[in-house]
């Protein structure tokens, strides 16, 4: 049975106040904003890009800035702007996509070796043990490898191995919080096991999970370049920052505004989750200061 | 007076690595209507466990090996889950040691009251909120019409305690344990909180079984006191009775370990030793190591927990024909 909030009470609540902690740290305000408008570009980029990313102007290539192609183009001419705004596209993807597999799979193996404990405990997390120690950027080569190329496939292979520290965070806090006093004092006044889960243990467990997803999300953008720097990501003509800056390398002495704006945008993309990654795990600290 | 509770012959045991430890080895004890009883025992003597085992509130290496607990008819022991789950909150309910984390800390406060209530289907929602509103009022929290609405981490130590209780009471329960309620709290909130405890009492007419360390909070505050030691009952009597004729040397040492401001130098005299092990607990009657009058016989045969005049019962082999002669 649930217990209806009051609707009419203003909500001066934990996340209003975990929000006024966080607009305290104006960095992290900064890369919200940042991260928004990437968001909403990454939404509409096939109607704000240009040009197509895969379209080369073969009379425009190495071409420098203009107001015609506004970041200047590439070996085969093609537009860099547009290809930035795609490969900003697919990084949020395998960056928010591989969050969502790191999500399912922490939340389910946490929550169960935590709420059974015992030989279940112990063997969900020697298994999580061993995703832990395996050399992650490897694993995610061999995964690559055998399910292809594809971006689902890659998002799908940082989602896989990255969720041993999501599983540990979640299994200590079922942990503690199944026998924390607040919950036996629910159990004592007669609260149902279901409404335990649901009204004590998960909503409390949120602020960490949200603080672990902002930081895995820079992680997965990350690895996804990884890859593609290697050669392992997605399939050219399709950009990633990786590719692009792999490909810019080679001419930075003469074309250097090839390398500079890939990295430039991966560079203020990973910061910007990092310093809200950052507020939030302030701000969402029940122990830090109202 | 009626009786609210008999609890026969409760045996709490836990296993542990090393061995079973008997928390509560076979204690009878019983609660009328409107009565305070307190037990009174030092850490580790079974007063908790005591009291949690008839709700089935012990962790999970705990057992309930013997004992039943009739509460108002039926025996708490045999309930099943469900029925269990009914009687707790609504007919007893209990106030925690540790106001700082027995509340939910991400919800609000008239929710939390507001829970046991409709979780028990007492009311309607919409009474269950006047009923939070009311019962904070009366719990002495100012501005109770804002502060209904606000979250545990805006509210003091002894505040929360209040709102402890006011979830406790929130069902009009028929038994309140109140589990050490003012441990946690400073000293100087510690007269506030015990004084609203009895009103309330007063108030919602209920029993309230107080649990706690402190000899003199319980001979103040309790019409009964039932101390503990070492998972048995060594004394057992009205607190008048028990103010006049402390029979255990167990009882007269925790008296005599308290602190008088009138009492002259010398008058303070802690009990020697320290509580015994409950795997391994002393042969014959538990306390005889650290008794002062400890014969042969103590450290042979258990002694036999019998009414030595009305209503007094107690443990011990020196007590006879109600006088103790050591």
């Amino acid at each position: 049975m649930e217990v209806a909030i009051n609707r009419k009470v203003k909500r001066s609540s934990y996340w209003s106040s975990a929000w006024r902690r966080f607009k305290r740290n104006k960095m992290a305000v900064a890369g919200l904003i940042y991260i928004i408008i990437i968001i909403i570009v990454s939404i509409f980029t096939p109607w704000i890009a240009p040009y197509p990313y895969d379209e080369p102007h073969y009379a425009h290539t190495f071409e420098k800035p203009s107001a015609k192609f506004w970041w200047g183009t590439d070996d085969l001419g093609r537009d860099m702007f547009s290809r930035n705004l795609y490969a900003m596209r697919n990084a949020l993807l395998v960056g928010f996509g591989s969050q969502i597999v790191v999500l399912i799979i922490g939340v389910i193996i946490g929550s169960i070796a935590g709420y059974r404990g015992g030989m279940i405990d112990t063997l969900l997390m020697r298994i999580t043990d061993i995703m832990y120690a395996f050399p992650t950027f490897l694993f995610n080569v061999i995964l690559v490898t055998v399910m292809g190329r594809g971006l689902f496939t890659i998002l799908v292979a940082v989602g896989l191995t990255g969720w041993a520290g999501m599983a540990r965070l979640i299994r200590g806090m079922v942990m503690y919080l199944k026998h924390a006093e607040f919950v036996e004092a629910a159990r004592a006044l007669g609260a149902k096991e279901s409404y335990i889960i649901r009204k004590y243990i998960l909503p409390n467990m949120l602020g960490p999970i949200i603080v672990s997803l902002a930081f895995g999300i820079p992680n997965g953008i990350w690895i996804e370049a990884g890859l593609a720097l290697i050669g392992m990501g997605v399939r050219p003509p399709m950009p990633s920052w990786g590719n692009m800056i792999g490909a810019g390398i080679g001419y930075i002495m003469g074309f250097p505004h090839m390398v500079i704006f890939p990295v430039l945008t991966f560079a203020l993309t990973l910061l910007a989750f990092t310093y809200v990654g950052d507020g939030l795990r302030d701000a969402l600290n029940p122990r830090s200061e109202v | 007076m009626a009786e609210l509770l008999r609890v026969n012959n409760l045996k709490t045991y836990f296993d542990r690595y090393d061995g079973v430890v008997k928390a509560v080895d076979g204690i009878s004890y019983k609660v009328n209507y409107g009565e305070t009883l307190a037990i009174v025992g030092e850490s580790g003597s079974g007063k908790t466990v005591s009291v949690l085992s008839l709700l089935r509130l012990i962790k999970r290496n705990g057992r309930i090996v013997d004992g039943e607990a009739i509460f108002d008819g039926k025996d708490l022991l045999k309930l099943n889950k469900e029925e269990l789950r009914q009687v707790r909150g609504k007919d007893i309910s209990i106030v925690f040691q540790d106001p700082m984390t027995s509340l939910n800390p991400i919800m609000r406060v008239g929710i939390q009251i507001m829970e046991p209530i409709l979780w028990h289907k007492v009311m309607s929602d919409k009474e269950a909120r006047d009923r939070a509103i009311e019962l904070l009022r009366l719990v002495g929290i100012p501005e109770y019409k804002t502060r209904v609405w606000d979250y545990p981490f805006q509210f003091s130590g002894g505040m929360r305690q209040r709102v402890m209780i006011a979830i406790a009471l929130a069902c009009n329960p028929k038994l309140v344990i109140a589990d050490e309620p003012t441990t946690a709290l400073d000293v100087t909130v510690r007269a506030q909180i015990l004084n609203l405890l009895s009103d309330m009492k007063e108030e919602f007419k209920t029993s309230v079984i107080f649990i706690t360390h402190d000899i003199t909070l319980a001979m103040n505050f309790a019409d009964t006191i039932m101390v503990m030691y070492a998972g048995k009952i060594s004394e057992y009597a009205s607190t008048e009775k028990f103010i006049r004729n402390p029979l255990h040397p167990y009882s007269q040492g925790l008296i005599s370990s308290t602190l008088d401001i009138n009492a002259k130098e010398g008058s303070l005299r802690p009990i020697p030793g320290n509580p015994p092990s409950l795997v391994n607990p002393p042969s014959g009657c538990r306390f005889h190591p650290r008794c002062p009058y400890a014969q042969d016989i103590c450290g042979e045969v258990e002694p036999e927990y019998k009414e030595v005049e009305d209503g007094h019962y107690v443990a011990c082999h020196l007590v006879k024909g109600g006088k103790f002669n050591a």
